[in-house]
């Protein structure tokens, strides 16, 4: 069967495909690194690029975080921040910074095996409700050093970017 | 062996979940008319393969490093391509003929340098579904390289030539 691609979709929705695809793919990127099995990852991937997808289209989504260890005292987190763009403003492209992050995993501290990670999503203003989202509150950063790891990827509506937080002083 | 090349569109076109699903459905439609193949053991470790799949698909590994279907005599390899590339690209989703005399199959993916230890783990306990890479294809001009390209002899005899 011969399909020719259509381009039908809004740049909206390529964008919010594109980068919810970059933030698991990135997220995978890090738990293979730390060593951490993809079984979370893996039983709630239709669920998180639902959500990342909905709420990226309408501007929704805030940032997204990838929190290992407990809520009170986590090991790292990932916080992906989105910033969206005016349309117009952007040039049109979509990018990944595949390589980037590449590099600076060599340099995120370990974790313990096994340890328990989620996905953790904040919102600007209202959203639509997606099936199996529930709510929760972020786990406590305070104790996180904080560093900025740059672009992961970009589209003509948004682009995303990630910081590390790590118990490394 | 016939050599065949596919490239499936991700994104920004396609979630990396939709592409994993083409691949694996592009997998079992080419297996099916294999009457030696069992289709219920390909459905199973397809299944269990799909969210190694997926993540390499999300994490752009799968553009350059194809996965390969080996299943004597066709070798399909399978791109995602992603970026503005997938962006009205010509697809040919399903079925590739070839395959229905194979006795048996192999699906080799690209552990994929950034992804290497999930991938691993994913794959370590299925039978046909392997980061072993795929043996290299040689093209069959270099398979004949030690025989004539002309029978010499034959056209002799053809000519009448003594």
């Amino acid at each position: 069967m011969s399909t020719s691609v259509g381009t039908y979709a809004s740049t909206y929705t390529q964008t919010a495909t594109h980068l919810s695809d970059a933030i698991l793919g990135t997220f995978s990127a890090v738990l293979a690194s730390l060593g951490l099995g993809d079984s979370y990852l893996a039983r709630n991937w239709a669920v998180i690029e639902d959500g990342l997808t909905t709420w990226i289209e309408e501007g929704s989504l805030a940032d997204v975080r990838l929190e290992i260890g407990s809520r009170s005292d986590p090991q790292a987190v990932f916080d992906v921040p989105i910033a969206y763009r005016t349309t117009g403003e952007g040039n049109g492209e979509f990018v990944t910074s595949q390589a980037r992050i590449a590099r600076a995993m060599a340099k995120f501290e370990s974790v313990p095996a096994g340890s328990e990670y989620r996905v953790v999503v904040s919102h600007r203003g209202q959203h639509a409700a997606v099936s199996g989202w529930t709510s929760t509150s972020a786990a406590d950063t305070s104790r996180l050093t904080s560093y900025r790891l740059g672009s992961i990827a970009g589209g003509p509506d948004a682009s995303a970017a990630m910081t590390y937080l790590s118990r490394r002083p | 062996m016939s050599v065949r090349h596919r490239s499936i569109a991700g994104a920004p076109q396609r979630p990396a979940g939709a592409a994993a699903a083409q691949v694996s459905e592009m997998v079992t439609e080419t297996l099916t008319p294999a009457s030696a193949v069992d289709d219920t053991q390909v459905a199973s470790e397809l299944d269990a393969a799909l969210p190694a799949i997926r993540s390499l698909i999300a994490a752009k590994q799968l553009a350059d490093d194809p996965i390969v279907l080996v299943a004597d005599p066709l070798r399909l390899e399978i791109r995602v391509v992603s970026g503005p590339k997938a962006l009205g690209m010509d697809e040919q989703l399903g079925k590739v003929v070839g395959a229905a005399r194979a006795t048996d199959w192999s699906l080799h993916v690209p552990a994929g340098a950034i992804l290497a230890s999930l991938v691993t783990r994913a794959l370590a306990k299925l039978e046909h579904v392997t980061i072993d890479p795929a043996p290299t294809h040689k093209p069959h001009a270099a398979a004949l390289a030690d025989t004539p390209v002309l029978d010499l002899e034959a056209l002799r005899l053809v000519g009448g030539d003594g």
